[in-house]
């Protein structure tokens, strides 16, 4: 097995403090397994210490120095991230399905969700520190101490990452006063933790921008929190009902359901489709599916109606906010009962 | 000499393979691989002896069972928006790509085992969640409602923790002592994963 040695990955200034390598400065070299084995070298004790002390910020001892830095693992940052992956993606579907009034089997497997959330996690994980690395390593211009090592970075990041999976279990709540306090704690938590690991380093030159750099660290920890929140947890059940003042006697009524931009459940927009198509007469009615998820459903109004009064138009779209549902029959009814009576409100009106 | 095992004399029936198969009719070899893919099956539905899966692995297994899951599991593709099941093509990657990646993290933690044994383990050890999934498709025929649901999430259930534990019984050996929650937290991700796409399958 490999001693544990006090260094860092920067092998390639670091050669001199290496003991019991080969004769190669570099050790095993990148293309063998040894090398990738010495960034798995580490137990279930040791994981499990690195996973507590990634939120629970102590400004005495900080994480980096006491629990990372002897032996900077990526098992621990790799699994967490392939796990909150999963996790966000799981607990988006089952928010979708808890939202959508627990009706029948219309509970699918996102295969695209899984894609956005991984390379959102996974360019986090290793971008961020990809730039901090760099930021170090520009910045280091007298000979200050031992810089950061990119994979012990990469480790800090990867641990810090750990909060979120509960804390995506628990978005599933709907109350959005309750996902926004847990998102800024959990933020709160593993950034300070961040903070506290990176501000000996970059603190040894110039204060200011070691402020200024931890900010952004802080900032871009709070982003992907509150990103993963909206795009996966945040429903928008309004359907608005837009018409286009045109200035002609053909109005259209375009039905955009903004939530279904990000999830995929299609079957709003055509039970909604069908539900305006069965509202409207036949003969002056065209609908047709334009592009991914908005359709354009031509319906002639009386010329009296919407088209140049905007006063009105506004109210039609304030007043059309119909609870969607993914179950057959709810949308006709509730949606053609509404749409009647809006636009025989609007033929009186105007 | 009666205690020295002869090594020139051909050795029929199981254990040693005899290499001079091609001049034997198709199907006795078909008919002893589909025994010994039989076996297999058989071990992982009551894993006692950890040997068998491990010595003399094959791929024909995981094979069969991934075809199998990835057939009942695609969505329809009839319909010109996603459907939202996973296509069969991504049912294969997430099986193979995800025991190819529980296997190097097994032996980057120092594990002693071979890649293709580890592969084969977990590909064998998908055997509940296929017989899992077949219930499932077999309750969606039925009107659901949420005791149906129940049903089939406690089939994925079951099939999950029988999964874990089948795959943790023949792989926990071989990594390090106190490594080994570290080595099985993948296994068990791996078949959450696969136990996930089992009961969102819909009927839509």
């Amino acid at each position: 097995m490999m001693p544990k040695l006090y260094c860092n990955s920067k092998d390639q200034t670091q050669g001199s403090t290496q003991t019991a390598q080969s004769s190669q400065d570099n050790g095993p070299s990148m293309l063998t397994f040894a090398y990738y084995q010495r960034y798995f070298d580490v137990d279930t004790p040791q994981v499990k210490e690195r996973l507590i002390w990634s939120f629970v910020p102590r400004p005495s001892r900080d994480t980096l120095t006491h629990y990372i830095r002897p032996s900077p693992d990526l098992y621990g940052p790799l699994w967490i991230c392939v796990t909150l992956v999963f996790c966000v993606a799981i607990m988006g579907n089952i928010a979708d399905y808890l939202h959508s009034g627990g009706e029948g089997q219309h509970w699918r497997y996102d295969f695209r969700k899984v894609s956005i959330s991984a390379s959102t996690i996974f360019s986090y994980a290793l971008l961020l520190p990809l730039v901090l690395w760099l930021l170090l390593w520009w910045r280091r211009k007298e000979g200050d101490q031992a810089p950061l090592g990119f994979i012990e970075i990469v480790s800090l990041y990867g641990y810090s990452l750990a909060i979120y999976i509960p804390i995506s279990v628990l978005l599933t709540i709907p109350f959005p006063f309750i996902q926004w306090t847990l998102v800024i704690v959990g933020a709160a938590l593993s950034g300070s933790v961040l903070v506290f690991s990176l501000w000996p380093p970059l603190s040894a030159s110039q204060r200011g921008i070691a402020v200024i750099i931890l900010s952004a660290v802080l900032a871009f920890h709070f982003l992907l929190a509150a990103g993963l929140q909206l795009y996966f947890f945040r429903y928008s059940n309004d359907v608005v009902i837009v018409s286009n003042s045109g200035g002609t006697s053909h109005g259209h009524l375009r039905a955009v359901d903004s939530s279904t931009l990000d999830k995929v459940t299609e079957l709003q927009p055509l039970s909604l489709i069908r539900a305006v198509e069965d509202y409207s007469p036949p003969d002056t009615t065209n609908a047709e599916t334009t592009v991914a998820k908005t359709t354009t459903i031509g319906v002639d109004f009386p010329a009296t109606a919407i088209i140049n009064n905007t006063k009105t138009e506004q109210e039609i779209i304030k007043s059309i906010h119909i609870k969607n549902t993914t179950s057959d029959f709810a949308p006709n009814q509730t949606i053609s009962k509404l749409l009647t009576k809006k636009l025989e409100e609007s033929t009186t009106v105007a | 000499m009666d205690s020295i095992p002869s090594i020139s004399k051909p050795i029929n029936g199981e254990g040693k393979p005899e290499f001079n198969t091609l001049d034997e009719p198709i199907r006795l070899t078909i008919v002893r691989d589909l025994k010994a893919v039989g076996n297999k099956f058989f071990h992982v539905l009551y894993p006692r002896q950890q040997t068998s899966l491990l010595t003399e692995w094959d791929l024909w297994g995981p094979l069969i069972l991934c075809t199998f899951m990835a057939l009942l599991l695609q969505g329809r593709s009839d319909s010109t928006d996603h459907d939202g099941g996973p296509e069969f093509a991504e049912v294969f990657v997430i099986v193979w790509v995800g025991a190819m990646a529980v296997t190097i993290n097994t032996k980057l933690l120092g594990g002693t085992i071979s890649f293709f044994q580890s592969v084969c383990v977990l590909g064998y050890c998908l055997l509940p969640l296929s017989i899992a999934l077949a219930l499932c498709r077999i309750v969606l025929l039925l009107q659901q409602n949420t005791l149906f649901f129940v049903l089939r999430c406690g089939f994925s259930l079951t099939a999950f923790f029988w999964a874990v534990w089948a795959a943790i019984k023949f792989l926990g050996d071989s990594s390090p002592p106190r490594r080994k929650i570290l080595a099985g937290y993948p296994i068990g991700l791996f078949y959450f994963v696969i136990a996930w796409l089992v009961v969102s399958l819909s009927n839509s």
